[in-house]
């Protein structure tokens, strides 16, 4: 690429930025400015293609405890939910700008642990060195080491992982009372109550390294039972790894409750299950990236099941007609 | 208003190497959407037209490089950014789109916190400029500057992939 090519490139870049809240004049100048040479409209193009590859979790929220400073402990992933959704002009405080998850101090003062966790229907996406990153779905806590950036555990919830491997340092996610070990590797690690669920994209992991050893590689799945002691391997296409960040949530012979706590993760709202109904098994895929009320009718249409509205949330019960 | 501002807004379409005939179309379709559309107030018609026209613009390359597949057809003037030109078979399309969106995380990761910030606010958040540069007590300019970085970044990741495509695969 050239000089001129470069120097194309940054003003594009400017004009991209300027224009967004632009005033007419701005907009004449722009013109004037694609005009003198037919390549600036391609360059603007250039621009505005690789702006459209940014997504909200891709920003990614340094975990050097500096970074988290201004940030009050508690109380503030609800808080900041809020804000995200509602309007621009609401942001009051500076500090609680964008950092959706927030950090509380580990329990014990003096250790290099601490925990970063999201408010439901929130996303973070969390860099942890040497390019590897792991991506938090809703309602799900993880707690990293200052010291140690090969480790990390999953205390609840769901995230997908992205770990360069490094021979000599290998990665470990402890999750419940498991550990996994990468082997270079992208994989989603899932911790609903007592059900662990991992699912490898690319790459390998060692589940258990010091115990069962079982080695899962792209496309293998486990799901560990621990009240009832039961691992299941699996199969699962590697494309559909992590779909819910795709908007996609996938289950499994899951549960209603588990789907229903699923659901609460990615679409931010209270779902409430009959208790009737909580242990019903589903397997399917449903659709998370509409309007919420879509997804809750689509989902109670195909199951017979009812939905409403319930306070903020919603509540899933039996239909009217199967229960008279 | 409309009819007074279709000179310049034909002009904007012609300047973004969209051909005559295609212009007039898409000018057709900002118009209806206009009156379809019941809008408030807006402080800068003039500016809103010209912002809707690009996002329209926008829309229909993104569409046209989705469905061509190559170089955008019916830009036949114009050399145009081709968005996606690729012919590999979509699963590994996706693979390489999702390596991308990887890399783009992974350059971002590299920039300062507060220019992260700043990127966030502007394109996430939709925060003007403006806004930014109050809340953090900083020159709108001093803004931009961040915002250029970060624009930078994204970018250049793009023309590195772009450049070596088929994309290396890791593993």
């Amino acid at each position: 690429m050239t000089q001129r090519d470069q120097d194309r490139l940054t003003e594009a870049i400017q004009w991209r930025i300027r224009l967004r809240d632009a005033a007419p004049e701005d907009w004449e100048a722009f013109v004037e400015w694609l005009e003198e040479y037919p390549e600036r409209s391609a360059a603007y193009d250039a621009v505005v293609a690789a702006e459209a590859t940014v997504e909200p979790d891709m920003i990614p929220v340094r975990h050097s405890p500096a970074a988290f400073d201004t940030v009050t402990p508690g109380g503030e992933a609800r808080r900041r939910r809020g804000l995200f959704y509602g309007s621009a002009t609401a942001f009051a405080a500076v500090a609680a700008i964008m950092l959706f998850a927030f950090v509380l101090p580990w329990l014990n003062a003096t250790s290099s642990r601490y925990e970063i966790a999201t408010g439901r229907g929130h996303r973070q996406l969390v860099a942890i060195g040497d390019g590897s990153s792991i991506a938090m779905n809703g309602d799900t806590r993880i707690v990293l080491d200052r010291r140690d950036p090969r480790y990390a555990e999953l205390k609840s919830g769901e995230a997908a992982f992205t770990i360069r491997h490094d021979n000599a340092h290998p990665f470990t996610l402890v999750a419940g009372d498991h550990r996994l070990q990468d082997a270079g590797t992208r994989f989603n690690v899932l911790l609903d109550e007592s059900l662990l669920s991992v699912e490898v994209a690319e790459g390998a992991i060692v589940f258990d390294p010091a115990a069962s050893r079982l080695s899962l590689g792209a496309g293998e799945t486990l799901a560990v039972d621990d009240a009832r002691g039961r691992i299941i391997r699996g199969r699962q296409d590697p494309d559909t790894v992590s779909g819910w960040r795709r908007g996609q949530l996938s289950f499994k012979h899951a549960s209603l409750a588990a789907v229903a706590r699923g659901l609460s993760r990615s679409i931010g709202m209270d779902i409430k299950l009959d208790p009737a109904i909580a242990e019903r098994p589903f397997t399917g895929t449903i659709r998370v990236d509409g309007d919420p009320s879509a997804t809750m009718a689509r989902l109670a249409a195909t199951l017979d099941l009812e939905a409403r509205r319930n306070g903020a949330g919603w509540l899933i019960e039996p239909s009217s007609r199967a229960r008279r | 208003m409309l009819l007074a501002s279709r000179p310049a807004l034909l002009r904007f379409l012609l300047a973004r190497r969209v051909p005559p005939e295609a212009a007039e179309d898409l000018l057709q379709d900002l118009f209806l959407k206009v009156e379809s559309q019941p809008i408030g107030p807006v402080a800068e018609p003039r500016a809103y037209l010209y912002r809707m026209l690009d996002n329209l613009l926008l829309d229909n390359r993104r569409a046209a490089g989705r469905r061509a597949g190559r170089e955008q057809a019916w830009m036949t003037a114009g050399r145009g950014a081709a968005l996606d030109h690729d012919d590999r078979p979509s699963a590994e399309r996706q693979l390489i789109d999702r390596e991308r969106l990887d890399m783009v995380s992974a350059a971002l990761a590299e920039l300062p916190e507060r220019t992260l910030l700043i990127f966030s606010r502007f394109r996430i958040d939709g925060a003007p400029q403006k806004e930014i540069a109050a809340e953090l007590g900083i020159s709108v300019s001093a803004v931009e500057k961040h915002l250029q970085r970060a624009y930078r970044t994204v970018v250049d990741v793009q023309r590195r992939l772009h450049e070596d495509t088929p994309a290396p695969r890791r593993l």
